[in-house]
């Protein structure tokens, strides 16, 4: 009996041991040998697109393994130690015009090479010479070279029109000039073919300021027409008025700044050049400066006249009142007192519908909020120093300068003109 | 005597007897159960998973200052448990543009004003090594650094640039939780600078208007902001834009950005302590028209200062 205990007691503590030992090793231990490799069919066919990139690829395996790259010079493979994305598969910049393909190779011994089969896409590319234009009235042209590798078609805002292209991707357009303001548009070229959708956008800006557009000041006794800025004004008499009538050069406000008289009945005929804001035909927004010496008071002197056949009453006079006051029944009449005959005074005439400025030797001396369709100026011209006709009311007087701004001019515009702080 | 002793000894081994076979069971099935398990402390009560932080709503915007140097993109891999962990963990990660395509395809078709976020350039050439992070033995959080130097890269700091990156595997074979893997890492420069200011933009004496600009960092010392009161659309970029360039004596300098007629009339400065800018310009607006602007401007975050109590 004992010696069957004894040997039970035995087996037991023996068994005991074995499960002690066996429950204590990792479970790593009992691995599966079997060797294995292989690579998941959605992974033997690699994409890239044109740009330099690397991507990763799991050899599912339990043994060493190899990769070539059929194209080293551009695709390139290298392994990496793990489990999974543990082979990597790099390209570079694909510079072509076309797709290209490479082949790598995965091999390890005692099982078939697996082949991945990449293909990298290339970059459409378009570019423009310029990131974005600046147009202004002093050119009406402008370039845009556009370069790439990919057919394109151009879209232009509807006020740029093309007018030639160079055969290495030049293009000459043309604009028409604007009033004072700005306008923007894009300059799109767009990719036609299939699959290459590539845009370059130029954004385009057309920008004019208001500025002096023209000039005279009837400085050459020889010349008295001639432009600072802007075209030579036209001389024109009414003959029949009085057929010697003369434009005459006079001292000015100092010995070399002169002046012309302007006979009565006489005046000059400008082309000022100015452009109508988009949508209207005629100008309504200007600044008109003289410098000016009436000879005595009591009588009207007319200033401008928008109406070309000068046959209805003139714009702006010099009235007849004592003292003289400026304006017409439109703006109404004011600046009594700071008009003395004999002396010089620079008068602007600020126009812009519904704020209409006038100043005198740099000071404000009347504002109105009229939008009288009178002063619109006509694209052909503006009669200046006279009118009209019948009326005979612009009297004769001295001018030493006559400027044209296309932009109605404020008061901080104005001392600044003039220097006042 | 000898007898007794025998018969005793005899009881006590058929004791024994009788009770060595129980007992050795016991003991069998005790150290069956100790030796079943590594560790005989219970605390582990999930499961780890390694996941990379600020990576649940796939695009994370990142601030990094002009003023930073030696800077650099970085990226915390955590391991959760709850239990720390016992040895280092190594997490390997890799750069992934599909998660960068997929952010860009989601987002374009949930709004289409969204930008297109751009892949950053490649800077550095950690970039083209393997990426790894390591999680210190009883530590959860593990960072991934990748320097970049913003400012001698050239880069335009207005391009959103990003960074997509996507765990791999670790070196435990714990999960990886497959929601928080990857991350489009993005890169917004500022300075001292920059931010949300408001204050007002006068043009005349009875001309006041209020105005909330937002300035956006362009180098250590510059920032853009919107001139006047004018659209600060981005379709409106090219014209509507003024840059400010504070001097090391907090003097601004005013120049335009891109095609707006900005003109600087000098007296423009910055005071630190209210975060407050006072500017002097003109400008040109579309109708060509000229205004003079004295514009004072103060960050929202500034911290309250005396004469704020006054």
């Amino acid at each position: 009996m004992n010696n069957i205990m004894n040997s039970f007691t035995r087996i037991l503590l023996l068994s005991w041991l074995l499960g002690l030992m066996l429950s204590c090793g990792e479970d790593n231990l009992v691995e599966d040998e079997a060797p294995y490799f292989g690579v998941s069919g959605s992974e033997l066919e690699q994409v890239f697109t044109g740009e330099s990139y690397a991507l990763y690829v799991t050899v599912s395996t339990n043994r060493e393994f190899t990769a070539t790259s059929s194209a080293p010079e551009w695709c390139r493979v290298e392994i990496v130690e793990d489990k999974v994305d543990n082979l990597k598969i790099s390209v570079d910049d694909n510079e072509e015009v076309s797709n290209r393909t490479a082949q790598i190779t995965v091999s390890s011994t005692g099982f078939d090479n697996i082949v991945i089969n990449v293909t990298q896409g290339w970059v459409p590319t378009l570019t423009a010479d310029k990131p974005y234009v600046l147009l202004t009235n002093d050119n009406l042209n402008f370039t845009l070279k556009v370069s790439g590798n990919v057919e394109y078609e151009l879209e232009l805002p509807a006020w740029i029109t093309q007018k030639e292209k160079q055969p290495d991707g030049t293009y000459l357009f043309e604009f028409l000039p604007i009033a004072p303001g700005e306008r923007l548009g894009n300059i799109v070229v767009q990719s036609t073919g299939e699959n290459t959708e590539v845009k370059v956008v130029v954004p385009v800006v057309q920008r004019e300021r208001i500025k002096k557009v023209a000039s005279w000041l009837f400085d050459d006794p020889t010349n008295l027409t001639q432009a600072t800025v802007g075209k030579a004004l036209e001389m024109v008499r009414n003959i029949n008025y009085n057929p010697n009538a003369q434009f005459l050069s006079v001292e000015g406000p100092s010995e070399s700044n002169k002046a012309v008289r302007i006979p009565v009945n006489c005046h000059f005929l400008a082309d000022h050049g100015m452009i109508p804001r988009e949508g209207q035909n005629y100008v309504a927004e200007y600044t008109l400066f003289f410098e000016f010496k009436i000879p005595a008071v009591g009588r009207f002197y007319s200033l401008f006249q928008t109406e070309l056949a000068n046959t209805l009453d003139a714009e702006i006079f010099i009235r007849s009142a004592i003292p003289p006051t400026i304006g017409v029944g439109a703006t109404g009449y004011a600046g009594g007192g700071l008009i003395e005959a004999g002396k010089w005074h620079r008068l602007y005439l600020s126009f812009k519908p519904g704020d209409v400025k006038f100043f005198i030797d740099g000071q404000l001396f009347n504002s109105s909020t009229t939008s009288d369709a009178r002063f619109r100026m006509s694209t052909a011209g503006v009669i200046l120093c006279g009118g009209p006709w019948t009326k005979k009311d612009d009297n004769e007087f001295d001018i030493a300068e006559i400027s044209i701004w296309n932009g109605a001019l404020t008061l901080d515009n104005v001392k600044e003109l003039e220097g006042i702080e | 005597m000898r007898k007794m002793t025998t018969k005793t000894n005899r009881m006590k081994t058929n004791r024994i007897i009788a009770t060595w076979p129980g007992s050795l069971i016991v003991l069998f099935l005790m150290g069956m159960l100790a030796s079943c398990s590594d560790e005989v402390d219970f605390g582990e009560q999930y499961k780890k998973t390694v996941y990379i932080v600020n990576s649940n709503n796939l695009l994370h915007v990142e601030k990094h200052s002009f003023e930073t140097m030696n800077d650099s993109i970085s990226i915390s891999v955590y391991c959760a448990s709850t239990k720390p962990i016992t040895k280092d963990l190594t997490v390997r990660l890799k750069v992934n543009r599909r998660a960068l395509d997929s952010l860009n395809e989601i987002q374009t078709l949930a709004d289409p004003n969204y930008v297109k976020r751009v892949m950053f350039p490649n800077t550095t050439d950690q970039l083209d090594e393997e990426l790894y992070a390591t999680i210190k033995a009883g530590e959860q959080y593990g960072v991934l650094k990748i320097p970049f130097d913003f400012p001698s890269s050239g880069l335009d700091p207005f391009i959103p640039y990003v960074l997509p990156l996507t765990l791999v595997s670790n070196n435990a074979d714990y999960d990886i939780n497959p929601k928080l893997k990857s991350i489009v890492y993005q890169v917004e420069m500022v300075n001292q600078y920059a931010g949300d200011y408001n204050g007002s933009s006068k043009t005349s004496p009875t001309a006041i208007l209020g105005i909330q600009p937002s300035l956006k960092a362009m180098s250590i010392n510059q920032v853009r902001m919107p001139i006047h009161n004018l659209s600060d659309d981005i379709s409106q970029l090219l014209t509507n834009f003024m840059v400010l360039t504070v001097a090391s004596d907090n003097s601004v300098t005013i120049s335009p950005w891109g095609l707006a007629d900005v003109t600087d009339l000098g007296g423009s400065s910055y005071d630190p302590v209210a975060q407050r800018f006072e500017l002097h310009y003109q400008f040109v607006d579309a109708a060509a028209n000229r205004h003079t602007v004295h514009a004072i401007i103060r960050n929202i975050d500034a911290p309250l200062i005396e004469e704020d109590e006054m």
